[in-house]
């Protein structure tokens, strides 16, 4: 009965304007942010950069972190983000003098003494735009402070806890973003280091994979709710939930064929639009002569991008149930918006944290992409559970109302306060 | 198991309003009608019935079985609500499998029952019609067939003429009459015709409380020697209205034919007439007989 609910409920969106809606807006989504494709090509000696990268090099670490802390510090505020969001923190002089101390602490000088080097270090420092439009730095006193070489990493993430302490929640300062203000230009060996690891490791697909599964991932972040919230909606606008409530199947298959069905409908146009990134990469693998993993789409979108849309699907579900209303767009948007600005304001480095939409908006970098991979497996496990959890609460509300629901301050569920049916 | 409602002490509130009154009655196999006026609580009774709502208190069981076993009563009951209806743009057929699916038919007697149910209620030559192209008439017969899908012992009927056009609807009534040969089936109405060509048995709710259950003929005797015609003027029309239950009246030039409720006999050239259903129903309305 389950299976054949299933296929009814899958050919239900196959007659739906809202399930092409919802392929054409990927599909252009797709052409806006990926359509021009991206270039795989291997680094060549001496060429003029490389990228960037993050130094695993603890000096460059503690002299990277100690630069930024100084700027922040005399530009007069900080940048945090609590709870993913941007915000501005302007310390008092009480806590400016603790920030003060901490920066004297990493260079072993005095305030008056590393502030003065700053000051001749900004007074030389200029720029211009290149005939490209690029900002060229020219820095005529090149920068010289540096964390005291006594100093050992140990000391120094004590010293970076207090900073982190001082400035409040979400600074740039606490132990597990350090890492990311070690920012240097890859060498060549780095960077031809990084193409082996593409073509041996990722056999490119999986590399071209990750970076579709990035974008892809900010659109099924919010797309699968109108498509949800929709078909919940399709039941109130017919009326057809008496007749349905009054059959014998259980709620649990009413539910669960439902959201299965939708998951299966979103899915898979998310699989043919990945054919497209994937002829690519398998052309570009036929190119440089490695066998491609012709499954790597497949793993990325199962293992990356399906748990965000079982997600947003059964949130949507469960208060599409509980409300009969458009509600489910609202939240979702809301959860989607605190999702986006929780990845910019975090690097690739920890960017799988616990965001509903993790980035990693590189092509390669695999063995920053290994860093990543253990948080983001919990990521998408904890999504997984918490989707199922959701769903087994869709069923209970959805079994409530079938017996005529309950009230809660007599308003939650419709089915409960039709009076008129006296 | 006997093929019989039972509704024991069955109160429903809701919030506040309380909507079904001490209920009491059992509802035996054919044809049995419910009527009220609109708000009386038949709609309630009838979700209680098909374990759409739940009650207050009180006990009901159908066929045995308590209403609170809802799996059970699901298999046995079938329902039509008062605003059927399907998606829009599925077809008959469709809808059916649907349905069918929903009810717990296998594929095999999915393919053998829609067929059937739908020759039952004359749409056989609609199997490609989509629902939203469907006539209110077409709709109430497609909305019959779903719910004889499981072969229900008891068919929960709500309001299903209203709308209807005259043919329509005698078309209706008789179809329900033909199902009714072999299981309950529980019709609920605020109008008294369908009842009366219809129902043997008949329960009459006002405001969730019950005034009457029996047949048509016991509900008739209650308003046996109360029911009077006589002819008046029009302009003694108005001084009659305000005294007695009017139930018909006929217009013939400056005279009209009327037909009014009273306890005796009102004017001296009334005439005592045979009460039908309707008259009945007024008299039992209006207070003039205790339930």
């Amino acid at each position: 009965m389950f299976g054949s609910l299933l296929w009814k409920e899958c050919k239900m969106w196959l007659k739906s304007i809202i399930f092409y809606a919802y392929i054409i807006l990927l599909f252009l989504f797709y052409v806006s942010q990926m359509g021009e494709g991206t270039d795989f090509v291997k680094p060549e000696k001496n060429q003029a950069d490389y990228g960037m990268t993050y130094s695993e090099d603890e000096s460059v670490i503690m002299n990277e972190t100690l630069k930024d802390l100084i700027e922040e510090y005399t530009r007069g505020y900080f940048e945090t983000y609590p709870i993913g969001f941007y915000k501005k923190v302007i310390l008092s002089e009480q806590e400016k003098s603790i920030i003060s101390d901490c920066i004297s602490e990493l260079t072993g000088k005095a305030r008056k003494e590393w502030e003065k080097e700053y000051d001749t270090y900004i007074e030389g420092y200029s720029g211009y735009m290149d005939e490209q439009g690029q900002f060229v730095e020219e820095e005529k006193v090149p920068w010289s402070l540096a964390v005291s070489e006594q100093l050992t990493y140990k000391e120094f993430k004590e010293i970076m806890k207090k900073v982190s302490d001082t400035i409040g929640a979400g600074s740039e300062y606490s132990e597990n973003r350090l890492k990311s203000h070690g920012i240097v230009p890859k060498t060549y060996e780095q960077a031809m280091a990084e193409y082996e690891e593409v073509l041996e490791k990722d056999k490119v697909t999986g590399a071209y994979a990750r970076l579709f599964s990035d974008y892809i991932g900010i659109v099924l972040g919010i797309l699968p709710a109108f498509f949800v919230v929709t078909r919940g909606i399709k039941d109130r606008k017919n009326q057809v939930s008496g007749v349905i409530y009054s059959k014998k199947v259980s709620s649990g298959t009413i539910v669960l064929s439902r959201y299965l069905a939708m998951i299966i409908m979103m899915v898979l146009p998310v699989l043919a639009v990945s054919c497209l990134p994937m002829t690519q990469s398998l052309y570009i693998a036929n190119n440089v002569g490695v066998v491609p993993d012709y499954l790597a789409y497949v793993k990325y979108v199962i293992g990356w991008l399906l748990p965000t849309i079982l997600f947003v699907a059964a949130l949507a579900f469960v208060i599409t149930e509980l409300t009969e209303s458009m509600l489910g767009i609202l939240v979702n948007g809301i959860v989607w918006f605190c999702a986006m600005f929780l990845g910019l304001s975090n690097s690739r480095l920890i960017n799988a944290g616990w965001n509903l939409i993790p980035r990693f908006n590189g092509l390669g970098e695999y063995k920053l992409f290994q860093e990543m991979l253990p948080q983001l497996v919990y990521n998408r496990c904890f999504y997984t559970i918490l989707s199922f959890c959701i769903i087994v609460l869709c069923v209970v509300i959805y079994d409530k109302k079938r017996k005529g629901g309950y009230q809660i301050h007599g308003k939650v569920f419709k089915n409960s306060h039709s009076k008129c049916e006296a | 198991m006997s093929t019989e409602i039972v509704l024991e002490q069955v109160n429903k509130y809701y919030g506040k309003k309380q909507a079904l009154k001490n209920v009491t009655m059992t509802i035996p196999k054919g044809m049995f009608g419910l009527l009220g006026r609109n708000g009386a609580g038949k709609t309630t009774l009838m979700k209680i019935l098909a374990t759409l709502h739940h009650a207050t208190d009180g006990k009901v069981t159908i066929c045995g079985v308590d209403v609170k076993e809802s799996s059970k009563i699901r298999s046995i009951t079938g329902y039509l609500p008062q605003d059927f209806s399907m998606y829009g743009n599925m077809r008959v057929y469709e809808a059916m499998d649907y349905l069918g699916t929903l009810s717990g038919l296998r594929k095999e007697e999915r393919k053998k029952r829609i067929p059937e149910l739908l020759e039952k209620v004359n749409l056989q030559n609609n199997y490609k019609t989509k629902v939203r192209a469907m006539s209110g008439g077409m709709r109430r017969r497609l909305g019959i067939a779903q719910a004889l899908l499981n072969n229900p012992k008891v068919l929960i009927v709500d309001e299903p003429t209203a709308g209807l056009d005259p043919e329509e609807r005698v078309r209706f009534r008789n179809l329900l009459c033909e199902i009714a040969e072999e299981r309950i089936v529980l019709l609920s109405t605020h109008i008294v015709g369908d009842i009366e060509a219809t129902c043997e048995n008949i329960a009459i709710l006002d405001e969730g409380t019950l005034r009457f259950t029996g047949t048509v003929e016991e509900l008739l005797e209650i308003a046996e020697g109360k029911i009077y015609t006589i002819e008046v003027s029009k302009m003694e029309l108005e001084k009659i209205k305000k005294e007695y239950i009017i139930t018909g009246m006929l217009t013939k030039g400056s005279k009209a034919e009327v037909r009014l409720v009273a306890e005796k006999m009102p004017f001296e050239n009334a005439v005592c007439c045979e009460p039908n259903v309707e008259d009945a129903y007024l008299y039992l309305m209006n207070g003039k007989a205790g339930a």
